[in-house]
């Protein structure tokens, strides 16, 4: 599995042509507002750019744009729900349930609205819906445990590393340098409004 | 037959607005010059009708009577514009506000005064001009609650949209929460009006009607056409522009156009 890319995103960065190839690990970095999210929302095709991308040789063009999110997967740094969103609504199937025990989740408040948790309760369950689909073939994170403590951090690093194994290419965004260090084989970095590879 | 109404009889009941006035004054309101205001606003405006309408109906104008109807739709869309906290930017935004009211009150007058009524001749304007203005102001209401609930949903739930879309879901799917909320708020006024006629209120058509000397039971059936006909109005200009909105702000690759929103709070 291949997942190539190049062009400029809606605010004028500029990637030169990258590959991510299926069980990799790439790290994005860079400060605050130098464009990761927007580069990650312009390859899911959340947001309209630039960029030409492909998927195992075929355009995103060549997919019906629900298709293409469902294969390039956003998951954004904040969960957002509809107002009558659940835990039992929103972890639905048995996989996400499953993530969800493992990251504990409390399903004593399985029926509660959603927004009732706390942020990091919300961002897990976010993360386990979002890690459980099934057509997923690239992931793309945007800072995915910016709310969590350490232990959920490292239980969500390794959940990382496990889709990775299973064959998918995960690009993920993090201001945690040691994060980095532990999860990514690769690493590219926004400087100035250029991405670029580091060794 | 209906007695007419003289100058100081109409003087006594604005005196009425007095009352008002001074309780807002003792009560520091401030609701004394907007009362003011709409008061005179209101008798400029009627008067002004009064006399255009007493044109077109005498005379049987059809020309004039088009003119009287496209300005009358012009206005309503943009009263229904007015009226929205987030709107879409450019005469796509004034399209939206407009159109969908047209069409159901075109539609709709259409089919009173060929299939149900059918004066002579069936565009008659003592019949049209009245019909139309009862069908335009309630679909007006309607429009712009649904429109309103509509915009300042997609405007407030941007993140949940967004992530509905993330993972795979159609535009469609995405919209649908909103949609539904929006038809509910567009229709909920006029829908309880029907159920509420007669027990708790008696309509003005209806009291007009009788005030004027026809039979109460004459007067419920024409009461009872023109619910009908408010309501599947209303409903009709409601559905237009729920289908409207979407293609306005979904582009080919089925991302909302959030650009084309503007907030009156950040406006």
């Amino acid at each position: 599995m291949q997942f190539c890319f190049e062009g400029t995103t809606q605010t004028g960065l500029k990637v030169a042509p990258q590959v991510l190839s299926g069980g990799e690990v790439v790290a994005l970095t860079g400060p605050s507002g130098s464009g990761k999210s927007r580069l990650l929302r312009a390859l899911a095709e959340i947001d309209a750019s630039s960029m030409v991308m492909t998927l195992d040789g075929k355009a995103n063009t060549s997919f019906p744009a629900p298709q293409w999110r469902s294969m390039v997967s956003y998951v954004g740094p904040t969960p957002y729900w509809w107002e009558d969103e659940t835990l039992q609504s929103v972890l639905a199937t048995p996989e996400s349930q499953a993530l969800g025990t493992t990251l504990g989740i409390p399903w004593n408040l399985a029926t509660a609205n959603i927004s009732s948790l706390s942020t990091g309760e919300q961002q897990r369950a976010h993360l386990a819906r979002a890690l459980t689909q099934d057509q997923s073939r690239v992931l793309l994170l945007d800072e995915p445990t910016s709310a969590l403590d350490e232990d959920n951090k490292r239980v969500v690093e390794e959940l990382i590393k496990q889709r990775a194994e299973q064959g998918l290419s995960v690009l993920v965004t993090s201001h945690d340098g040691s994060q980095v260090a532990r999860i990514a084989g690769r690493h590219l970095e926004i400087i100035g409004n250029e991405v670029v590879e580091r060794r | 037959m209906i007695t007419n109404i003289d100058i100081h009889s109409l003087a006594i009941a604005a005196a009425l607005l007095l009352i008002n006035m001074v309780i807002s004054r003792y009560l520091k309101l401030g609701m004394e010059m907007k009362l003011g205001v709409a008061a005179v606003r209101m008798v400029l405006q009627l008067t002004a009708v009064g006399f255009i309408l007493e044109a077109v109906i005498t005379t049987q104008n059809a020309a004039l009577a088009s003119v009287v109807f496209v300005i009358m739709m012009l206005f309503a869309a943009r009263e229904v514009r007015a009226r929205l906290e987030t709107r879409i930017q450019g005469i796509a935004g004034w399209f939206v506000c407009g159109i969908g009211l047209s069409i159901a009150s075109v539609a709709m007058l259409l089919f009173l005064l060929r299939g149900i009524i059918q004066p002579q001749p069936w565009w008659n304007m003592q019949y049209a001009v009245p019909l139309f203005g009862m069908l335009l102001g309630n679909s007006m209401t309607s429009t712009a609650l649904m429109i309103n609930n509509l915009l300042g949903a997609l405007w407030r739930d941007r993140g949940a949209i967004e992530n509905t879309l993330a993972r795979g879901e159609p535009m469609k799917g995405a919209l649908l929460r909103p949609i539904k909320h929006s038809i509910t708020a567009g229709t909920m006024p006029i829908t309880n009006s029907m159920a509420a006629t007669g027990v708790v209120f008696l309509p003005g058509l209806m009291v007009g009607q009788i005030l004027s000397g026809v039979s109460p039971l004459i007067a419920v059936k024409y009461q009872m056409l023109i619910m009908f006909a408010l309501t599947s109005c209303a409903t009709l200009a409601v559905i237009i522009c729920v289908l409207l909105i979407p293609m306005i702000l979904t582009d080919k690759r089925q991302r909302l156009r959030f650009d084309l929103l503007v907030h009156k709070a950040d406006s």
